[in-house]
C-alpha cells in the first residue's frame, strides 16, 4: 500500500506532462460541467492551481460550490482528483505561478483584477494505470487519501480488476 | 456559425463508439469524483449507455445523486455533456448494446448476468472544444470563413442543449 508520498510520486509522474485537465464544477441548479484548463508546470504537492477570468461560469460556480473534480487522460493512464476549491486574487501568488504561455488567454497579464487563481485542495486521488496500453486487461487501481496525517494514507485501498 | 445539426454532429463524432470517458459523480462524503468509463453505441441523441459492474461505487452514487458529468478529452478535442443518471434493468437493452470484449471487465460474464448492470445518462447539455483545429488553421493560415470564432476564444467551441 503506498504511502502519502508514494502517491503523490506516482500522481506526478503520471500527470507531470499533461497540458490540459477537465475540471468539474457544479452549477447553481445541481448539474456538473466540466472544461478543459491549462496545467501548471509545477510538481503536485497535495494542491492544484489553474488561472481563470474572474467573470467565469467556473469561477461562480466555485463561489457558490467548492467541492470539484479534476481529471487527467492520457493514453491508458488516468487520473481523477477530488478537492475543494477556493478563489485566489492575491497578485504576489499570481506572479509567482505565471507563465508567458498564458498570455494567450489573459493578454492583461498576472496583475489585472479580472485574472484570478482556482486553488484546488486534493482531498483524495484515484488512479489507473495500465501498463501494457491495453484498455480492457489488467488494471490497477489505486484510491489514496491526501489529507491529514501522513499515515492517513493507511486508508488507501488497492484492487485488481481484471 | 455552426447549425445545431453541425454542433451536435460533432458532438457525436467526438463521442463515437467505445470511446474512454471519465464519469463524474458525487460521493457519500459530498466530494466530486470520477472514474474512467466505455460508452455504448455511437448514436447519440442526448441519451449515452455505460455499462457497470453490479458491486461499483458509481451505482449508489447515481441512486443518491443523478447529477453526473460525462468528460472526454483526446489530441485536443475536449467535451463535457452534463445530465442525469438512472440505472436501467433491461435485458433486452443489454443485450442490443453488448460487444464480446466487455467479457474482460466482468469475468467473463454475458449481458444477462446480474452482475452486468446498465447505466443511462440523458443529457440536458452538451458542450465541445475543438483546440486540433485551431492547431490546424494555424498551420494552413487559412483565412477560410467557416472556421472563424464566434468570440475571442482561441479556439472553436459550442454549446448544444437537448
Amino acid at each position: 500500500m503506498p504511502t502519502r508520498q508514494e502517491s503523490i510520486e506516482k500522481i506526478n509522474d503520471m500527470i507531470g506532462d499533461i497540458k490540459v485537465a477537465m475540471l468539474t464544477t457544479v452549477d447553481g441548479d445541481g448539474d456538473f460541467h466540466s472544461r478543459p484548463m491549462m496545467t501548471q508546470e509545477r510538481q503536485f504537492d497535495g494542491d492544484v492551481w489553474f488561472f481563470a477570468s474572474r467573470t467565469s461560469d467556473k469561477v461562480r460556480e466555485i463561489e457558490h460550490e467548492s467541492s470539484v473534480n479534476i481529471s487527467y487522460v492520457e493514453g491508458g493512464n488516468f487520473v481523477s482528483i477530488a478537492g475543494q476549491a477556493e478563489i485566489v486574487s492575491d497578485v504576489q501568488k499570481k506572479k509567482d505561478l505565471w507563465n508567458p504561455a498564458l498570455k494567450v488567454w489573459f493578454e492583461d497579464g498576472p496583475e489585472s483584477p479580472d485574472v484570478v487563481l482556482i486553488h484546488v485542495d486534493a482531498k483524495s486521488a484515484q488512479y489507473w494505470d495500465t501498463p501494457d496500453g491495453m484498455i480492457g486487461r489488467a488494471i490497477s487501481v489505486v484510491k489514496v487519501l491526501l489529507t491529514g496525517e501522513e499515515d492517513a494514507a493507511g486508508d488507501s485501498a488497492k484492487v485488481q480488476y481484471k | 456559425m455552426a447549425t445545431k445539426t453541425e454542433k451536435s454532429k460533432k458532438v457525436i463524432d467526438m463521442l463515437d463508439t467505445h470511446k474512454t470517458t471519465m464519469f463524474v459523480t458525487r460521493n457519500k462524503e459530498g466530494n466530486l469524483v470520477s472514474r474512467p468509463m466505455t460508452t455504448q453505441k455511437p448514436e447519440f441523441d442526448g441519451t449515452v449507455w455505460f455499462f457497470v459492474s453490479s458491486d461499483a461505487d458509481v451505482i449508489d452514487e447515481v441512486k443518491a445523486n443523478s447529477d453526473v458529468n460525462i468528460a472526454y478529452s483526446l489530441e485536443g478535442n475536449y467535451l463535457s455533456l452534463s445530465g442525469t443518471a438512472s440505472m436501467v434493468d433491461d435485458d433486452k437493452k443489454k443485450k442490443e448494446l453488448w460487444y464480446p470484449e466487455l467479457k474482460h471487465w466482468f469475468d467473463g460474464a454475458g449481458p444477462e448476468s446480474p452482475k452486468v448492470k446498465l447505466i443511462k445518462v440523458d443529457i440536458s447539455t452538451a458542450r465541445y472544444w475543438d483546440m486540433a483545429q485551431e492547431k490546424d488553421q494555424k498551420k494552413s493560415k487559412s483565412g477560410d470563413s467557416k472556421t472563424k470564432k464566434e468570440d475571442e476564444s482561441p479556439i472553436d467551441s459550442a454549446i448544444v442543449k437537448y
